[in-house]
């Protein structure tokens, strides 16, 4: 208890690091907790790939310790019981526990929900956040917003009313500076004409001089060849 | 965890949170702070597992480097907005703990202290919590936990006295 780094209120006394981290309320442990696994299920929906980890080289490095603990933990378990044989107690417990597991579920999968909320709301809503208005360039009406929040470079495209596409053709969305018309993504749109399309993309906040969608065949291509469907100019923020 | 399994995440997050939570504390003192930085040291262990490799040190190490540069990062970034003071003698000697604290710094040292702590009634380690977690002066946790001070500092003393027994033992063994 000698890790002192300020003049303790009264009553209370140097407590080292270990000791105060073991004081940090289990409330605030899971809370922390649960938002990891939040973001953790959030981002590996979006991760591919295998392969193993730290904690399967955890599980290997503790392997040992683990058996020998779990082994301990068994037989002071087992001895409990036999002192108080009290079964009643033991499915009481097991009871809580499958409680708690399914609301433990609960809140993961209401913690992922959230996250993926909040992510559209920051790259709707946030102080950085320039719109770009789409209009039609066709008889119909389909009409498209852009928002780029250039704190964190997060593209998100929404449009309405865009027609439907034939076979083997896709819409493909573009980011037009004065050197470059950049691919942000192809997407297809639903039986309503709906779309919502976010990309990542960098850009200096002065290029971007229009966002366009053209229609292509499927899969896209690299420079825009077919028909633009909407447009808008980026004007200044 | 490699393979995106976010259970994982939560069991290596179980296994090690203390050890990197006391790492975070020792280079910063504000609970708060720790919390963000500890949540971020996980974070990137998620991100970057593919990284590890056993061969070049354990997992404990691993996530003990990530959470004393994540510390660091966020103390520089402390630094420069002016709410720590560089200067101050108490600040300087946090950013290089000594070797005898260091040695302190495993999991089961600081399992066995959560067991202390575990160990102490209830209402006892709650106002230790207010004190140490959340920072209130005694009259502010008599008043949080609708006691009389008096009662609130016998509980503190005898808190206090408990973990000093536990943490005295664990110096014998250490030596």
């Amino acid at each position: 208890m000698t890790e002192n780094h300020e003049e303790m209120p009264e009553g209370r006394e140097p407590l080292d690091a270990v000791t105060r981290a073991a004081l940090t309320p289990a409330a605030v442990r899971t809370a922390t907790r649960a938002r990891l696994v939040a973001r953790a299920r959030a981002d590996g929906a979006t991760r591919g790939g295998s392969g193993a980890g730290p904690v399967d080289a955890a599980a290997r490095f503790g392997g040992s310790r683990v058996i020998i603990g779990g082994l301990s933990l068994a037989l002071a378990a087992s001895l409990i019981l036999l002192v108080r044989a009290n079964g009643a107690r033991r499915d009481e417990r097991t009871a809580y526990a499958s409680r708690l597991s399914t609301l433990t579920k609960s809140i993961d999968s209401l913690g992922t929900a959230v996250v993926s909320r909040d992510r559209l709301l920051a790259s709707l809503t946030g102080s950085e956040v320039r719109l770009v208005r789409l209009a039609s360039a066709q008889t119909a009406s389909p009409r498209a917003l852009m928002f780029w929040d250039q704190a964190t470079n997060a593209w998100t495209f929404i449009a309405h009313n865009m027609p439907q596409l034939g076979a083997g053709r896709t819409y493909q969305l573009w980011l037009v500076t004065a050197k470059d018309k950049i691919s942000a993504g192809v997407f297809t749109v639903t039986a309503n004409g709906d779309a919502v399309v976010q990309a990542s993309y960098p850009l200096d906040r002065k290029a971007l001089t229009a966002v366009a969608v053209t229609e292509e065949p499927a899969g896209g291509v690299a420079l825009p060849t077919g028909t633009m469907v909407v447009v808008g100019a980026a004007g200044v923020n | 965890m490699g393979s995106g399994d976010e259970l994982a995440l939560a069991s290596l997050y179980d296994r090690h949170e203390l050890m990197v939570r006391a790492c975070v504390l020792r280079i910063l003192d504000r609970p708060m702070d720790a919390e963000d930085v500890v949540e971020e040291v996980f974070w990137q262990a998620w991100r970057q597992a593919g990284r590890f490799n056993s061969s070049r040190g354990t997992v404990i190490s691993w996530l003990r480097s990530i959470a004393r540069s994540r510390s660091l990062d966020r103390l520089r970034q402390q630094i420069r907005k002016g709410e720590v003071d560089l200067e101050d003698d108490d600040s300087a000697s946090v950013i290089a703990p000594g070797g005898a604290e260091g040695a302190l710094l495993d999991a089961e040292r600081a399992a066995i202290v959560r067991r202390a702590l575990d160990e102490l009634p209830a209402e006892q380690r709650r106002a230790l919590e207010l004190a140490y977690y959340e920072g209130l002066s005694q009259s502010e946790i008599a008043e949080k936990m609708a006691t009389p001070l008096g009662t609130v500092k016998t509980r503190m003393r005898l808190a206090h006295q408990k973990l000093r027994e536990s943490l005295s033992q664990l110096r014998g063994e250490a030596t």
